[in-house]
């Protein structure tokens, strides 16, 4: 993974020294709140429920053991002992104290971490698959170009006052795993039948208030032109993004508004004047990042065969979480972050310290974060995966639900978010606990459960099988149930199936859909697949009897 | 319904009632006013916090959902819940 | 189709900010151009041989190509420093117009943003409060690395490497 040099430290050391400063001067009453809230927050420092909230980096989710030690350091040292992993890859702490906020800075910066970038009008974190590096077939790590892009971004100039928040996503595998289609800027890292790497790229998706799938801008794009393109979309938005509402605010609703031919004619008379200012990096420095994301050494003789363990409950959860990996003997071993009953993406200190223990075993001292918050340990042995599974186990980690109904993505809600209308959090516990029959969970199969607490979406509920929009009612938490969902590369948005219910109405009613699902399928169909095929009647007449 | 004046402490984040003399944590020790207007301007500093506001309370205690987890804490985390001085 | 946009994309009006500057930092040897600040459409239709222009926001820094060999003096109006428009004006006026006069950053300019508009460009920079001399300097010494290109004379780090 990639390495700090003394430059990309000496970045992250002065953004420190920066933070000190801002914080010093307001706390003395030199800076008002006014002018300090943006600046706290392009350090990822919201005001929430409980306390201040920090948003960590996880640049293109990649971890090493010792910053997972870190993350758990944090946990212990600056909050309630715990983390929230998101849906963009990242990491959140809820219970920040602002005087304590520089030196928890200095204690990333430390192991090359910080919190640059993961708030404010700029461009965010950039996502891409948990599996980089990892899965065959792949056409190239995305994470090359994800690592090119952290550093083109971080503090670029230009584009530090944008009219909103941006998100890129990359992928590089048929399968993804990043839903780049839903993001501000998604790439695909293609091979072009001359067999060269580039880039197809999507500008203008989105899921919030108004969820879009992305239009393709440009089919391809040489690797020699990519900043300098990425350059030219950032300056047409800078320039004619709308800055009248925040809620219309996003380069989705610029390029709907222009159709996406015009804005693509905008971006390439853009390009035409910027490709030519020396955006782009050379071959030599694309190869030299290149080189953080070698394979690490493999063993070549590895044994290949299934690995076996006397509890049945392995062999679940081996064909379960367990996904293969482009070297023989090797496999790629989801971390299930959704026990039962448990809290959606999060992780304890002693959970952190333990996975990163097992990294520094299993994993070359790897760990991913995926945008459904889990976390992965992409690099295991086959023969190590029984006595990694039995120590996952002792620590409530082992859940075999990776994709089913149990695997639900929650945002934090209005348990922990001001933004928040509804409780998230408590509908995916009682979900997952109707369906705590791990057989009945196996038998539904792949269903993606989404739930949001507000409309900005960060439960990715448009992207849900099913997907749960909580409202509030008249003071009354009140749920939506949306179907047909996906952030892969089928992506389609969720329809919304009827009006609304409470608590315990929403949770009865997944399970109606549910069955309803079991009833009609077709052999081999997922219940995306059926949603489809059967679309919503079915659906409805069986929750709201019409 | 009675109000009481709201704010977050700017150090540490966390939520503050005005109970006439000082900010306590503890909604249920908060001043009641009977409009947001009389809350606003009572003679609470400023200094040191943020975010001020007036909140309805009920029998002294947050009247909305969202108020009252502000109180306690998250739903979800019952070992993490604060007294509200109900 | 632009000019469509340019007007749907105008910010709300920031007229809280309309007192005269507390500190104009100024990193030039010359002189500043003591001439009235002509609007985008004035300037244009001007005959005089020396000009100095505000742009607003929404204007188009394209449309001064044709005069910017007259332009002694162009200001970047930031209504709301939010409002991040100003600094592509600044960067196509230096790195497509080619203009080497002064560049003045106006408006809501705290010395946070310091960093970022003489990155984009900007020489000058009217600052709404007065700040310490030396606590502007230490801003902008601070970063001493950038990672990536843009109109001031700095290499970015992976030219260095």
């Amino acid at each position: 993974m990639y390495q700090y040099d003394r430059f990309d430290q000496a970045i992250v050391d002065a953004r420190v020294d920066e933070f000190r400063d801002q914080v010093a001067r307001r706390l003395s009453g030199a800076l008002t709140e006014e002018q300090f809230r943006p600046l706290r927050l392009l350090n990822g420092l919201y005001l929430q429920l409980h306390a201040y909230m920090l948003r960590i980096a996880i640049p293109y989710g990649t971890l090493s053991s010792r910053q997972v030690r870190m993350l758990a350091h944090i946990a212990r040292r600056y909050d309630r002992g715990y983390g929230h992993f998101t849906t963009r890859q990242n990491i959140q702490y809820n219970w920040i104290k602002l005087e304590e906020a520089p030196d928890l800075l200095a204690d990333l910066a430390s192991v090359e971490m910080h919190a640059i970038q993961t708030s404010g009008n700029v461009i965010r974190n950039i996502t891409t698959d948990q599996y980089a590096g990892a899965v065959a077939g792949e056409v190239e790590d995305p994470r090359i170009w994800s690592e090119i892009l952290r550093q083109w971004s971080t503090f670029h100039p230009e584009f530090s006052f944008l009219p909103r928040k941006f998100k890129i996503a990359v992928n590089a595998s048929a399968q993804d795993r990043a839903a780049i289609r839903l993001h501000d800027i998604g790439v695909e890292i293609e091979r072009n039948d001359a067999g060269e790497v580039g880039f197809r790229v999507y500008v203008g998706g989105g899921m919030g208030r108004t969820p879009m799938i992305a239009p393709l801008i440009r089919p391809w794009l040489p690797k020699a032109d990519f900043l300098s393109y990425m350059e030219a979309i950032l300056r047409v938005y800078n320039r004619y993004g709308r800055r009248d509402n925040m809620y219309k605010a996003r380069i989705k609703i610029l390029v709907h508004e222009l159709g996406a031919q015009a804005f693509t004619d905008e971006v390439e008379a853009e390009w035409a004047k910027v490709k030519t200012r020396g955006i782009d990096i050379d071959e030599a420095e694309a190869a030299r990042i290149a080189a953080y994301f070698a394979p690490p050494p493999f063993d070549a003789a590895a044994p290949v065969a299934t690995p076996t363990h006397a509890d049945p409950a392995f062999g679940h959860w081996f064909r379960q979480n367990v996904t293969a990996h482009k070297a023989p003997g090797y496999a790629i071993a989801t971390i299930s972050l959704k026990a039962t009953g448990e809290i959606p993406g999060d992780a304890s200190a002693d959970q952190m310290d333990l996975i990163a223990d097992l990294a520094d075993r299993y994993s070359f001292r790897d760990v991913r974060v995926t945008h459904a918050q889990n976390l992965v340990l992409p690099h295991v042995k086959l023969a190590d995966l029984p006595t990694l599974w039995e120590a996952l186990r002792e620590a409530g980690l082992a859940s075999a639900n990776l994709d089913l109904i149990g695997d639900i993505i929650a945002c934090p809600g209005l348990d922990y978010c001001t933004l928040a209308n509804a409780r998230s959090i408590p509908i995916a516990q009682t979900i997952a606990e109707r369906f705590a029959d791990m057989d009945r969970q196996r038998d539904l199969g792949e269903l993606k459960v989404k739930i949001s607490g507000c409309i900005n979406g960060c439960g990715h509920h448009h992207a849900g099988h099913i997907g749960i929009l909580g409202v509030d009612r008249k003071g009354v938490e009140n749920y939506q149930l949306l179907l047909g969902g996906s952030g892969a590369e089928d992506t389609s948005l969720a329809q919304i199936l009827g009006p609304g219910f409470d608590a315990d109405g929403i949770v009865n009613a997944v399970e109606t859909v549910v069955e309803t699902y079991k009833a009609k399928r077709h052999d081999g169909e997922r219940f995306l697949d059926t949603y489809r095929r059967l679309g919503a009647a079915p659906f409805k007449e069986a929750v709201y009897g019409q | 319904m009675p109000f009481v004046l709201k704010a977050n402490d700017l150090r540490n984040g966390e939520v503050r009632y005005w109970t006439g003399s000082a900010w306590s944590p503890v909604v249920g020790q908060g001043q009641q006013f009977a409009t947001d207007a009389e809350a606003i301007a009572a003679p609470a500093p400023r200094a040191g916090v943020i975010d001020v506001y007036a909140i309805a309370v009920d029998a002294g205690q947050p009247a909305t959902l969202r108020e009252r987890i502000n109180a306690i804490g998250p739903t979800v985390r019952p070992d993490l819940a604060r007294p509200t001085g109900a | 189709m632009a000019n469509d946009f340019a007007r749907k994309a105008a910010s709300v009006d920031g007229t809280a900010n309309q007192a005269p500057p507390a500190t104009l930092v100024r990193q030039r040897g010359d002189e500043a151009l003591d001439a009235p600040l002509l609007s985008l459409a004035d300037a244009l239709v001007s005959n005089a041989p020396l000009l100095a222009v505000q742009l607003e926001p929404a204007d188009d820094a394209r449309k001064l190509a044709p005069i910017v060999a007259r332009l002694g003096l162009v200001a970047i109006h930031f209504p709301l420093f939010k409002d991040g428009r100003g600094y592509s004006s600044a960067r196509i006026l230096r790195d497509e117009l080619g203009y080497t006069g002064e560049l003045r950053a106006t408006g809501d300019v705290l010395i946070d943003q310091l960093v970022f508009l003489k990155r984009s460009g900007f020489d000058a920079f009217a600052l709404r409060k007065a700040e310490d001399a030396a606590l502007v300097e230490k801003t902008l010494a601070r970063f001493a690395d950038v990672y990536q290109p843009a109109s001031d004379a700095r290499t970015p780090v992976w030219r260095r490497r």
